[in-house]
């Protein structure tokens, strides 16, 4: 080959690179082959399908199916839904009230369980000593934030604040030890376990992994109200759902102009990167699309004290103050934020952080206007 | 001693299906997760899936051994919050757990 042919065969393997294409929110993620692109397709299915009490909805429920609360802007993304959370600290235990129905407290009822008990709801537990209000994330990249290896986040933590940087990591745990990622408090260890609790937890649809109904209130449910036989979805349906969730990519950061690029460079000066790591790299997997990838994480996966002004519920090993590095994805199309949507606007919410975060918080807060309009321009594009 | 054996060799045709029904009762579980309660000849343990938490409700026996921490431990030596691991076999009127291992305590 001459040196005039190879320099036209690498500038056009650069501008293929280029040019590839952007990945949008609720796209699968690069490289699958065709069975996974195929799961991912029939997976969507499982996840857009809705519930009813004669296809195992309920008795108790947040949500007839995964896609009626993700779902802005596609398949996997947000939602208006806010759904409650209670919890009981008391000596420094956390109870997660599984006495009185566990902490995820269920909004609706089905019709056949209002005739039984005359309730529309989950009964508050009354052992509760807080209540928190979750809004729905999104769960663009949860596949790659399952297949970073646990000693990359026990890398980041630093418990006993060593560093002296003021910021204190440490990794949640599940109820049998392991380490948690998932979830605003980060108690679930792996996104098929989430996957499968929420099931149960949000639709009451019982399934391989949780075979048996949530009490209500601790009560067992009226006979009579649940006639759909245990596991309500079978495995094959539990494991294209898991598909589905795990092949969706970050969506691609939007192109910033030079402010944006000047808040990229604000966002670890001040220290948001402390906790927000911006990337994170997976390990190995049996997916090939999810093996040693290095992606947008902006998250750390650890507990951090948030302060006063942010606490609620404990779960696991979190105190209501802390709360687990939320991962910055998709923030172009949200319209809440904070784990409780209580901001609507990206500044607010910076300005609401606490505790580990004060110090990046006041540093945002002394920048010039200029410059804080450049940092969130900088978070708008992700 | 012919008729013994005989006898012998009835007995164990008809006690075969009990003592196999026995068994298939006393089924082995083994369960890992946190203490919730404590109390006289009983642990309530919390486990589950994800955010779909559980309660397993198993009697504890004088022989059921507690270990953990290098040693012997009692019962009362565990407190909500630890996490351990139960070794239970599910008998005709519930679980009974036969030994508990302190894997981590309460922070």
């Amino acid at each position: 080959m001459t040196p005039g042919r190879a320099c036209a065969v690498v500038a056009l393997v650069l501008l293929a690179a280029g040019c590839e294409r952007a990945l949008k929110p609720g796209d699968p993620l690069r490289g699958l082959n065709r069975p996974e692109r195929d799961r991912f397709a029939q997976g969507k299915i499982v996840f857009d399908s809705n519930f009813t009490p004669e296809t195992g909805l309920g008795p108790l429920f947040n949500s007839t199916g995964c896609g009626e609360c993700h779902e802005d802007p596609a398949k996997g993304g947000t939602g208006d839904e806010v759904e409650v959370h209670a919890t009981a600290f008391k000596n420094a235990v956390c109870d997660p009230l599984v006495e009185e129905g566990g902490f995820v407290i269920q909004l609706h009822a089905t019709p056949a369980l209002k005739q039984a008990l005359g309730i529309d709801s989950e009964p508050f537990p009354p052992s509760a000593t807080a209540r928190a209000r979750r809004t729905t994330p999104v769960v663009f990249g949860r596949g790659l934030l399952d297949a970073v290896p646990e000693a990359v986040i026990l890398a980041y933590a630093d418990p006993d604040d060593r560093n002296h940087d003021g910021i204190s990591g440490r990794p949640n745990r599940f109820t049998d030890g392991r380490i948690g990622r998932f979830g605003r408090k980060g108690f679930v260890p792996t996104l098929d376990e989430f996957n499968a609790g929420a099931f149960s937890a949000e639709m009451g649809v019982t399934n391989p992994a949780v075979r048996t109904e949530e009490t209500i209130g601790g009560k067992p449910i009226p006979s009579g109200v649940d006639p759909t036989a245990d596991p309500e979805i079978n495995q094959a349906q539990l494991d294209l759902t898991n598909a589905f969730v795990r092949f969706l990519a970050v969506p691609t950061p939007l192109k910033v102009n030079r402010n944006g690029r000047r808040g990229r460079e604000l966002f670890s000066q001040i220290g948001c990167a402390a906790c927000h790591v911006p990337t994170l790299r997976t390990g190995d997997s049996p997916i090939a699309a999810l093996r040693n990838k290095e992606f947008s994480a902006y998250t750390d996966l650890l507990l951090h004290d948030m302060g006063p002004g942010l606490a609620d519920i404990c779960l696991g090993l979190a105190t209501p103050s802390e709360f687990r590095t939320e991962p910055l994805i998709d923030l172009r199309d949200a319209k809440a934020f904070l784990h409780d949507g209580r901001d609507t606007t990206l500044e607010q919410a910076v300005l609401d952080h606490g505790g580990e975060a004060s110090g990046a918080r006041d540093r945002f807060k002394a920048l010039p206007a200029t410059d804080r309009a450049a940092l969130i321009a900088f978070l708008k594009s992700l | 001693m012919k008729h013994l054996a005989r006898a012998a060799a009835l007995a164990a045709v008809l006690l075969a299906p009990t003592a196999a029904l026995s068994a298939q009762r006393e089924l082995p579980y083994t369960y890992q997760g946190t203490v919730h309660a404590v109390k006289a000849g009983a642990l309530d343990l919390i486990t589950g899936v994800g955010e779909a938490l559980r309660l397993v409700h198993m009697r504890t026996q004088p022989a059921t051994a507690v270990v953990g921490e290098g040693a012997g431990l009692a019962l009362g030596d565990l407190q909500p919050g630890d996490v351990v691991r139960a070794d239970c076999r599910m008998t005709a009127t519930g679980l009974v757990v036969d030994r508990i291992e302190l894997k981590r305590r309460a922070p």
